[in-house]
């Protein structure tokens, strides 16, 4: 077990974000975190990260972890130049061998050069994540790496995860508020909406009567289509 | 009797100041905070007056003052639901008019306040020039090693925070050596400019730069030479010494954004 998390409640002027959240996070384990804008998700990874503390309950984490991150943004600021190989390299230690493998397992060598307020959505969430992996963490923590991406964007995005996840072996939490491209790829859903309203396998929780009542039943039904057509192209 | 210095010493002391406020400059834009140095800047006028009024080291009085906003800052920050920029411009303008009514009622003699607030470099004493050069030089050493953390911190504090850098430790001493800046530059530049020291050859070296050490780099350069043409300014018209140095600053920037835009216009790309 990499962290565990007991009976998690924030609150925050008298409002409550999460409440008796409890979870698992297993080695080798894709966590897929869904729920609406505002459900408390940044915050649950905000706990699992240390940054910052629970209200109540117990945050237990193996000692020796390594975490990698990539949070929803980053400042644009067009007063800091720094270009990306520098930006990847920044304050950390790495190989000329390990630097270009991560530079082509996700995909950014022709960005080295670019700046970093030059860059798209996409791109920098490609660049977030090759920064994450120079550390070669046990656990990758994606917070909504597929925002503002178009569909073609979003299905890229989600292959170099699962190639990510697949060839370093290690754990991957993502959040998504998105739930058209997660539901086929992951191994776990946990649906939040200030608590865990339900989680399991994506067959399983896409047939729960409390995850349809969150997102209704057409965006299901959706899901359910796209589902189809994903596998449909596979099978060719 | 006050010993003054040479030429030599206060363009020393001058240069010394302008390049170790350079890279400060360059976080302070990166970190949005350029009013924070203008109301750390004014704040200190109320360490002058404590200062003057109780007979001690000003530098010393300056500091402590200044690190008091600084803590007052953090603390309201957190506990008053106020902008950031409404907080500093409270406590800056209650300190500043505390400052002049504490000068007004209790100095016993003549306190030159345009000296404090536009800077008189050729009253610096043997005493200030031997605090300004350890200042400024371990102020540039302590800049160069928590530099790339900095940096880091700018671009995201979470991203900083989830790689394990004690954000708010870095951000405490970098608000420390801004401090220590500001205290010994009051005499140079003055309490009205000492932002614009931090401001302005920052703003020259962006325009040429793609990296940040090399923007760190630029702007010392500007700085530097700002410091060196203004005390010549400065001694040559009997100019106070802070607004002439500001203002070469600004003929630099100028300069570079009309040879940038020639060049631009040469290759092009107009």
């Amino acid at each position: 077990m990499l962290i565990s998390l007991k009976n998690i409640t924030v609150e925050h002027k008298n409002h409550q974000i999460l409440n008796d959240v409890s979870l698992d996070i297993e080695k080798g384990e894709f966590l897929t975190i869904v729920g609406p804008n505002g459900a408390g998700k940044t915050t649950l990874l905000k706990i699992m990260l240390n940054l910052i503390k629970p209200s109540s309950g117990r945050v237990e984490r193996n000692k020796k972890i390594k975490i990698g991150y990539t949070p929803q943004h980053i400042n644009h600021n067009h007063f800091l130049p720094i270009d990306v190989e520098n930006f990847v390299k920044l304050n950390k230690d790495v190989t000329k061998d390990k630097f270009s493998e991560i530079v082509g397992e996700t995909n950014i060598d022709l960005l080295l050069g670019k700046q970093l307020f030059e860059l798209s959505g996409g791109e920098i969430q490609r660049v977030l994540l090759a920064r994450s992996l120079i550390d070669s963490p046990d656990l990758l923590i994606l917070d909504e790496p597929t925002q503002n991406l178009d569909l073609g964007g979003q299905l890229s995005m989600y292959k170099v995860i699962e190639k990510i996840h697949k060839n370093y072996g290690c754990s991957v939490v993502v959040v998504s508020h998105d739930l058209h491209l997660v539901m086929s790829n992951t191994s776990k859903v946990i649906c939040l909406y200030h608590h865990i309203c339900c989680s399991g396998k994506p067959d399983k929780i896409r047939k729960d009567p409390k995850f349809i009542e969150i997102f209704g039943e057409e965006t299901v039904d959706s899901i359910a289509v796209y589902n189809h057509h994903h596998n449909h192209q596979h099978n060719h | 009797m006050v010993e003054a210095l040479n030429f030599i010493e206060i363009m020393i002391a001058a240069i010394l100041i302008a390049v170790a406020s350079a890279p400060l400059g360059c976080l302070v834009i990166w970190q949005r905070m350029a009013y924070f140095g203008d109301s750390l800047a004014h704040t200190s006028l109320l360490g002058v007056s404590l200062g003057v009024v109780l007979s001690i080291n000003l530098n010393l009085s300056i500091f402590v003052i200044c690190i008091v906003f600084a803590i007052s800052f953090a603390m309201l920050k957190s506990r008053v639901n106020l902008a950031s920029d409404a907080i500093l411009g409270i406590l800056a303008h209650a300190s500043l008019s505390l400052a002049i009514i504490i000068l007004c009622l209790y100095s016993s003699e003549e306190v030159e306040l345009h000296d404090f607030l536009f800077g008189d470099i050729f009253s610096l004493s043997l005493s200030e020039l031997y605090l300004i050069i350890p200042c400024t030089l371990v102020s540039l050493l302590v800049t160069y090693f928590i530099w790339n953390k900095m940096v880091l911190i700018s671009i995201n504090e979470d991203l900083a925070k989830a790689e394990n850098i004690k954000v708010s430790i870095y951000n405490a001493i970098f608000i420390l050596l801004l401090t220590v800046v500001i205290a010994i530059s009051i005499r140079t530049i003055g309490i009205i400019l000492i932002s614009s020291l931090l401001l302005i050859p920052p703003a020259t070296g962006r325009i040429f730069s793609t990296s940040h050490r090399h923007m760190a780099i630029t702007s010392s350069i500007f700085g530097g030479i700002s410091a060196l043409v203004g005390v010549i300014l400065s001694n040559n018209l009997g100019t106070p010494s802070g607004p002439s140095i500001v203002f070469i600053s600004s003929i630099i920037f100028t300069l570079v954004i009309f040879v940038r835009i020639i060049t631009k216009y040469k290759a092009g790309e107009f």
